[in-house]
């Protein structure tokens, strides 16, 4: 799981463009949006395109979107249970 | 009532050149190879990192050249030309769909990728609501975004406007524009990308020139219209031709009939300083508003012409794109 975690927060540094954070930067439980990162919309936009490409999860619930993108952690698991490649 | 005169109050340039200085007028970089890339500015002083993010090189060199030429002033209208738009973004999301077999998108490429995008940018960032457009044709981008600010400030329909002319030029276009001849040829600059910024207004405090009048054609030849713009204007003063010669024969020869036309009269070149790009006449506008300013044609600009010390109070710039031509008649402030 810390493994997968690490990987996610390179994938997100990598699609959002986040020059200035580095995986350590990023608390595995603080929030994605609003706080923590400071993420908006459009960038839930580039992370659900990133799950599509890197793990073949399509999300087409936005109350799913919503939810798994609370934490890294909770991304994580989502990620490891739901998974296609 | 006597139309509004239009000056050009303030430039900002990021270019093939030291970037936001003049200092190219003294010391300019030697231009070498097919491309030259835009000399950027380290942007963190400008812009913060997580709204750069986000913004493709062309969108950062306009929101900066627009701040640097704005300052804090509130403008009436915000004017953009860019002959290829955020040509990196809408390349960069074309391969994309092509690797990924159009299966997926990327929202900000797709997002941005309009030419409209940069007018919006600066809109946004200035907080400037008011009118805003922008014109995409090809050479002569610069000169229909500055012909629009110049008709509506004559009209006093505005007092004034941030005209911005923005082109990048990423590696597939480069490319295409090799396989098109359009750069890359004989003796040619190189190719390369121009940011300008110009702040218009109808006060002439602190200005550094008067655009006294502007002449766009399809298809004509630049003596008819050197004769339409010296009937509107009365026979003007012309102490200098700046010319956008780029040193491949066959498009310098389409300005001969010109510099005939115009005998003793010096003439000057910029696009061995700026490169050849869509934005490139702009720098024309801002290496001609320099020397109005300071009275005189730096050496830099004279490559071996007859210009000399002579003093510079009115130059004619002369630009041609295709069949598209284009002559600004800037003057130094009364």
């Amino acid at each position: 799981m810390d493994n997968l975690q690490d990987i996610l927060k390179q994938q997100i540094i990598d699609a959002l463009n986040l020059e200035e954070i580095e995986t350590a930067d990023i608390d595995n439980d603080a929030p994605l949006f609003g706080e923590g990162l400071g993420l908006d919309s459009i960038d839930a936009l580039e992370l659900i395109v990133l799950l599509e490409r890197n793990y073949g999860i399509k999300i087409k619930d936005p109350a799913v979107g919503k939810e798994i993108f609370k934490s890294v952690n909770v991304l994580a698991d989502y990620v490891s249970k739901n998974r296609t490649k | 009532m006597a139309a509004n005169k239009v000056y050009i109050k303030s430039i900002a340039h990021i270019s093939a050149q030291l970037p936001l200085s003049d200092e190219w007028l003294s010391s300019p970089v030697v231009l070498r190879g097919d491309f030259v890339p835009a000399c950027e500015p380290l942007y963190k002083d400008y812009i913060s990192p997580m709204a750069a993010r986000r913004m493709t090189p062309i969108l950062k060199r306009a929101l900066v050249t627009a701040r640097a030429a704005l300052g804090d002033k509130a403008v009436d209208a915000i004017i953009t030309g860019t002959g290829l738009g955020s040509a990196a973004c809408s390349e960069k999301l074309i391969n994309a769909m092509i690797e990924e077999g159009e299966s997926f998108s990327m929202p900000t490429q797709f997002m941005q990728s309009t030419h409209n995008t940069i007018g919006s940018l600066v809109a946004i960032n200035s907080k400037c609501h008011a009118y805003n457009a922008t014109y995409s044709q090809d050479g002569i981008s610069a000169e229909c975004a500055l012909l629009d600010a110049f008709v509506q400030m004559k009209l006093a329909k505005i007092k004034n406007a941030l005209v911005g002319v923005h082109d990048e030029l990423p590696h597939g276009w480069l490319e295409v524009m090799k396989r098109g001849k359009i750069t890359g040829n004989p003796s040619q600059v190189p190719a390369s990308e121009t940011s300008i910024s110009m702040l218009l207004d109808t006060n002439c405090d602190g200005a550094k020139c008067e655009i006294a009048g502007i002449e766009l054609a399809f298809n004509t030849s630049f003596d008819k219209m050197l004769s339409s713009l010296k009937g509107r204007l009365g026979m003007p003063q012309i102490d200098a031709v700046m010319t956008g010669k780029n040193g491949w024969e066959g498009h310098d020869k389409q300005y001969d009939e010109l510099i005939d036309s115009l005998p003793g009269v010096p003439e000057l070149h910029y696009k061995h300083i700026s490169g050849e790009s869509c934005a490139a006449s702009s720098f024309g506008i801002y290496a001609s508003a320099l020397c109005l300013e300071r009275g005189i044609a730096p050496a830099s600009l004279q490559c071996g012409t007859n210009a000399g010390n002579t003093p510079v109070k009115s130059i004619l710039l002369a630009s041609a794109s295709r069949q598209n031509k284009t002559l600004i008649l800037l003057k130094s402030c009364d």
